[in-house]
C-alpha cells in the first residue's frame, strides 16, 4: 500500500507503550490501533431516508498478566494519553485479584516479526473516492430491482454499509503487523401485499471487496431476489410439526454450523469447559464421516477473510472436523497458550474498545459425495429448509433453534409447496452424526455474528446436506 | 490543534449550507469486568466519546460522527453529514425541534456510583461466582460471571435553541450458573441492575441462576399439541419486547406493524393496558431528556385492550400531526435517531404466580425463550423455542426441551386469561421491557 496510514502512531510510539506496560509487571502486552471509516445508505419505502459515515479511531492497550487480562482504550492518539493509559493498564496488575508477575525490566524490541498488507489493494476501489450521488445510485437500483417483479411489491427498503479500516498491531514479542480491509454488504427487504396479507422477502450479500462490489455482484438481482422470496411466501402455507428428516440448503444453511458446532469448536469455550464439545474428543469421530468442517480466514473476498487477525497473527485455512474427527479448535493468542498449540489465526475483535478472543472468520462444511438432486429424490418425506434465517445455540449443550426464511414440502422425493414461520430445534453434537448425505454444492454467505456482546464479520458455508432426524415447529 | 466546541460546529455547519444543524455529544467511562475459576479473565478500564452530527439541507437529512475530535477531523464530519443530506429524500416534515418545558430528573447517576473503586467492582464480581457455585450441590461452576457499568455524559444542542445534557449511570451483572448432575449438564443466567453497584443483588443473581439451571436437568420432549401456556414474567417480557418495536411510528407508518390503522380499535383482551414511561422512577431506561433533547414521558398505548397511541420522535411526529412522545432513539453518537420504547411493560394484575399455576390443569409454564427473532412484525406471526416446564394437575411435572410454540401477537394479546401480580423488568434492546407471568390460552405447542 503506498498511501499514508490514517493511524498516527509510529512504531517507536508502540513500542514505549509496550515498554510501560512491561515495566509495570505484565508478562505480555500489546497495542491495537485502529482507523476505521463507516459508510452507510438506508433506503426506506423505496425512498433514500438517510446517508450517513462515521469515523471511529482508537487505541486498545492489552496488558496480561498470568492468567488476567486489563485492558484499557483511548480515543486520542496523543502520545501522553496513550502512555496515560498504558500506566492504567499496567496498575492493575497491582490488585490482588490479578496475577502479577515480578517488576519487569527486559526491553522488549518490536518488529522482530512483521506481517503487513498481505491483502493486495490494488483492485479495490476504496469507499473514500465514490460520491454520495455514485453511492445512492446504486442503492436505487436494488429498489428498482425489487419493484420491477410485480405490482404485489408494496414496498423495498435497503441497507447498506461500505467500511474501510486500517488496523495496526504490536506486541511485547516483537510482533509488528498492519492490515487494510475493506468490505462491503447491502441488505435488501421487500414487502409484499395480495388481498391485505403482507409478507416480507429479504436477501444480503457482504463481501470483502470496495465499491467494485457492484460490478461483481448486480444490485438490481439483490432487490428482485428479496422480492421473489416476498411473494413466494404469500403462497406459503403452514410447516409440518413434528421429527422429519430435514435438507438444509446452502443458501446461508452454513448458519447451522457455525452455532451449532463452530461456537463450540473456539477455543476459550473447551478451555473453560462452557462447549459440548472438549479437548478430549480431538482425533475422535464426532461426526459422520461425511463431514469435513473448515475455518479459513483466507478464502478470497469472503466477508470473514483479513490478511491477519486482530492480535497481528496471519489468518488461516483450519481443518477443525476431517472426515468426522476432530481435529483442532479455533484459537488466540491466550488460548493457545494455555493448551500449548500452534496459532490458529482466530484472535479477533470487534474494535479497538474490546478484548480479542477466539472467533471464526469463514466457516464451512466441505463438499461431500452426493448431488443436491439425490438428496432430495432419495427423501420420502420431509422438509427442505432452502434458506435458513437467524439461530442461537446454547453451547454448553449444544441445543439450538434456527428459523427458516425460506422452506419447502418434500413428498415422495420431490420439492413441493412452500412453507412459513418454519423453525428447527436440536442439538450440535447429535446433528453432526445425524448427518447422513453432504452434496458438492459449497456456497458462502456473510453474517454478522454475536459473541459476548462483540459483533464480528463472518461469512457460513455449506453445500445441501441432509439431517435424518430434526424437530421441525412453526405456525 | 485545538477542538471546535458544539457552538462553533453548529454554526460552522450553517455556514457550509445546512439549514438546521444539531450535535449530539456524548462522553462516558466504562468499566467491564469477565470471571473465571475466582479469577479475574479480563478487565476492561475505558473512557470515550464522540459526536454526531445530524443537519438538514433543504428538508434533507444528513448524517455524520466521528471519535476523532481533531479540528481536521470535524470539519470533515460537517462536509460528509451536508453532502449527505444532498442525497436523501426531501420531507416537509424534516425539521429539527425546539426546546420544550420538560424538567430534568435527579439521581440517574447516584453519588454511590463514583464511590465504588475499580477494585471494589472486581471484588463485587468474584464473590457473585463464589456464592453462585454454593447454591446446591448441581452447580460447581459457572459459565462466566460478568459485571458491567457504564456513566454516561450525554449533550444535545441545536440551532433551533435546543440545549439539553444529562448524566446518567447503569450496573449490571450476569451469572451463568452450569447445573451438572452427571448425566445432564443445563446452563441458565440471571442478572441483576440498577443505577450503581450498590443497588445490585448478587444474592439474588446467584440463587436465581443456580435455582434455573438445576430445575432444567434431565428435560423430556414433549408431543405436538395444543395448550394453555403460562409465561414466566421475564419470558412474557421478552415476547412484549419483541413486539415494542410494533408500536413505534417508524413501523406503524411504512406499514410494518399489525397496529397499523388500528388506533382508536380494540387490538386486545380488556384486561390488557400496556404502558411506555421514560421517567419510571424505578426504571433503567429513564432518562430526563430523549435522544433529540425532548423530555421523555409516560404513553398509555394500549388501555383496557383499546390502541390508544404509539411512540414518537420529532420527525414522525411531524407526518402524523401530534407531539412527538419523547421516544426519539440514538443507541450512539453513531447513529441516526429512530424510534424506541423506554420503559416499556404490561400493568400487573391480582393473581399470584402460585395460583395461575396450581389452577392449570394442563399447561406448559415458560421459563426461557430462544430464537424469538422468528417473530414477524409485518404479519404478527411468531414461531419461538423455549424451556420450561410440562404442568399436571397445577403441578410442575418436569422441564421439557425441544419445544417450539407458535401463534399470532393479536390472538395472543386477545387470549391473555390472567395476569399476575409480579411485574418483573429487564434489559431488552437498549431499553427496559417488563411484565407480570402470563397465562395464555391454546396455542400451538410443537414438540416430536
Amino acid at each position: 500500500m503506498n498511501t499514508k496510514s490514517r493511524i498516527p502512531l509510529s512504531s517507536i510510539d508502540a513500542q514505549n507503550i509496550i515498554d510501560v506496560v512491561i515495566r509495570k509487571g505484565a508478562s505480555f502486552a500489546e497495542v491495537f490501533a485502529e482507523h476505521k471509516k463507516t459508510y452507510n445508505v438506508v433506503a426506506e419505502n423505496n425512498k433514500i431516508s438517510h446517508i450517513q459515515q462515521g469515523v471511529d479511531a482508537g487505541v486498545g492497550i492489552r496488558a496480561i498478566f498470568n492468567n488476567s487480562v486489563s485492558y484499557v482504550y483511548a480515543e486520542d492518539f496523543s502520545v501522553d494519553s496513550l502512555l496515560k493509559a498504558a500506566n492504567l493498564a499496567g496498575s492493575m496488575g497491582t490488585m490482588s485479584a490479578m496475577g502479577k508477575k515480578h517488576p519487569n525490566s527486559n526491553k522488549n524490541n518490536i518488529m522482530k516479526k512483521q506481517f503487513s498488507d498481505l491483502i493486495n489493494l490494488k483492485e479495490v476501489v476504496l469507499p473514500q473516492n465514490i460520491k454520495s450521488e455514485e453511492r445512492v445510485s446504486k442503492i436505487l437500483e436494488i429498489v428498482n430491482g425489487g419493484q420491477a417483479l410485480s405490482n404485489s411489491i408494496r414496498q423495498v427498503s435497503v441497507k447498506s454499509l461500505e467500511i474501510d479500516q486500517e488496523v495496526m498491531v504490536a506486541n511485547s514479542e516483537g510482533l509488528l503487523a498492519r492490515d487494510h480491509r475493506v468490505k462491503t454488504r447491502v441488505m435488501a427487504q421487500a414487502l409484499a401485499e395480495r388481498q391485505g396479507e403482507l409478507q416480507l422477502g429479504t436477501e444480503t450479500v457482504g463481501q470483502t471487496r470496495g465499491f467494485e462490489f457492484f460490478e461483481k455482484n448486480k444490485p438490481f438481482e439483490v432487490g428482485y431476489i428479496a422480492a421473489e422470496r416476498a411473494l413466494r411466501l404469500l403462497e406459503a402455507t403452514n410447516p409440518p410439526s413434528g421429527t422429519m428428516p430435514v435438507v438444509i440448503g446452502n443458501n446461508y444453511g452454513g448458519v447451522l454450523f457455525h452455532e451449532a458446532a463452530g461456537h463450540g469448536l473456539e477455543a476459550d469455550a473447551i478451555l473453560n469447559n462452557g462447549s459440548a464439545f472438549s479437548a478430549s474428543q480431538v482425533n475422535e469421530l464426532i461426526a459422520n464421516p461425511l463431514i469435513t468442517m473448515i475455518d479459513d480466514g483466507t478464502v478470497q473476498n469472503a466477508y470473514g477473510t483479513t490478511s491477519i487477525d486482530d492480535e497481528g497473527n496471519p489468518t488461516k485455512k483450519n481443518v477443525l472436523i476431517e472426515n468426522g474427527v476432530l481435529k483442532q479448535f479455533m484459537n488466540d493468542n491466550i488460548s493457545s497458550r494455555k493448551s500449548e498449540v500452534n496459532l490458529t489465526g482466530n484472535g479477533r475483535r470487534q474494535s479497538y474498545r474490546y478484548v480479542p478472543m477466539p472467533r471464526m472468520t469463514n466457516t464451512y462444511i466441505a463438499p461431500g459425495p452426493h448431488s443436491t438432486e439425490e438428496i432430495i429424490n432419495s427423501t420420502k418425506w420431509g422438509l427442505y429448509a432452502k434458506k435458513l434465517g437467524g439461530g442461537e445455540v446454547n453451547i454448553t449443550n449444544g441445543d439450538f433453534v434456527f428459523m427458516v426464511n425460506e422452506a419447502y414440502l418434500i413428498e415422495n422425493g420431490k420439492v413441493t409447496s412452500p412453507v412459513r414461520g418454519a423453525i428447527l430445534r436440536g442439538n450440535g453434537p447429535r446433528a453432526l452424526q445425524n448427518i447422513d448425505m453432504v452434496a458438492d454444492d459449497l456456497r458462502f454467505d456473510s453474517s454478522n455474528c454475536g459473541k459476548e456482546g462483540q459483533v464480528a464479520h463472518v461469512t457460513c458455508g455449506s453445500p445441501h446436506v441432509r439431517i435424518n432426524e430434526l424437530v421441525v415447529g412453526g405456525y | 490543534m485545538s477542538n471546535l466546541n458544539n457552538d462553533q460546529i453548529l454554526y460552522r455547519s450553517l455556514k457550509a449550507g445546512a439549514q438546521e444543524a444539531e450535535i449530539y455529544a456524548t462522553k462516558n467511562k466504562q468499566v467491564t469486568i469477565k470471571v473465571s475459576n475466582s479469577n479475574v479473565e479480563t478487565l476492561n478500564v475505558s473512557s470515550g466519546g464522540g459526536i454526531g452530527l445530524r443537519v438538514l439541507v433543504n428538508q434533507r437529512p444528513g448524517y455524520a460522527y466521528t471519535s476523532d475530535l481533531r479540528e481536521d477531523s470535524v470539519m470533515e464530519l460537517i462536509h460528509s453529514a451536508i453532502d449527505n443530506a444532498l442525497y436523501s429524500s426531501s420531507d416537509e416534515k424534516w425539521t429539527l425541534p425546539t426546546q420544550d418545558n420538560g424538567t430534568s430528573l435527579k439521581n440517574l447517576c447516584p453519588e454511590e456510583f463514583s464511590a465504588w473503586t475499580t477494585e471494589d467492582k472486581v471484588n463485587l464480581s468474584l464473590k457473585l461466582e463464589e456464592i453462585t457455585c454454593k447454591q446446591n450441590r448441581f452447580v460447581k461452576r459457572c459459565r462466566e460471571v460478568i459485571y458491567a457499568d457504564n456513566h454516561i455524559h450525554v449533550q444535545i444542542k441545536n440551532t433551533n435553541g435546543l440545549s439539553r445534557s444529562d448524566n446518567r449511570s447503569v450496573s449490571y451483572a450476569l451469572a451463568t450458573a452450569v447445573a451438572d448432575n452427571g448425566e445432564d449438564i443445563q446452563p441458565s443466567n440471571f442478572f441483576t441492575a440498577g443505577r450503581s453497584p450498590t443497588d445490585l443483588d448478587i444474592e439474588l443473581c446467584a440463587s436465581e441462576a443456580a435455582r434455573r439451571a438445576s430445575n432444567q436437568l434431565n428435560p423430556k420432549k414433549l408431543k405436538s399439541k395444543k395448550l394453555p401456556v403460562i409465561f414466566e414474567s421475564y419470558s412474557a417480557a421478552i415476547i412484549l419486547g419483541n413486539m415494542s418495536s410494533m408500536l413505534c411510528a417508524n413501523q406503524v407508518q411504512n406499514n410494518r406493524s399489525i397496529f397499523t390503522g388500528k388506533i382508536g380499535h380494540m387490538v386486545a383482551g380488556n384486561n390488557i393496558t400496556i404502558v411506555d414511561d421514560g421517567r419510571l422512577s424505578e426504571g433503567l431506561a429513564t432518562r430526563s431528556w430523549d435522544g433529540e433533547g425532548i423530555a421523555t414521558g409516560k404513553q398509555v398505548l394500549i388501555d383496557n385492550g383499546k390502541l390508544m397511541g404509539i411512540l414518537h420522535n420529532n420527525y414522525t411526529a411531524n407526518k402524523a400531526g401530534v407531539k412527538s412522545t419523547g421516544n426519539a432513539d440514538r443507541a450512539s453518537y453513531r447513529s441516526f435517531p429512530t424510534v424506541k420504547p423506554s420503559n416499556f411493560y404490561l400493568l400487573p394484575g391480582i393473581t399470584p404466580q402460585e395460583e395461575i399455576i396450581s389452577e392449570a390443569n394442563e399447561a406448559i409454564f415458560i421459563t426461557g425463550i430462544h430464537g424469538i427473532r422468528a417473530g414477524n412484525s409485518v404479519t404478527g406471526e411468531f414461531s419461538i423455542g423455549i424451556s420450561g416446564h410440562y404442568i399436571k394437575n397445577g403441578e410442575l411435572i418436569y422441564p421439557i426441551t425441544d419445544v417450539t410454540i407458535a401463534g399470532r401477537f393479536t390472538d395472543l394479546l386477545n387470549n391473555i386469561e390472567k395476569v399476575g401480580d409480579d411485574l418483573r423488568f429487564l434489559l431488552f434492546g437498549g431499553g427496559m421491557c417488563g411484565s407480570p407471568t402470563i397465562l395464555v390460552s391454546d396455542l400451538q405447542v410443537s414438540g416430536t
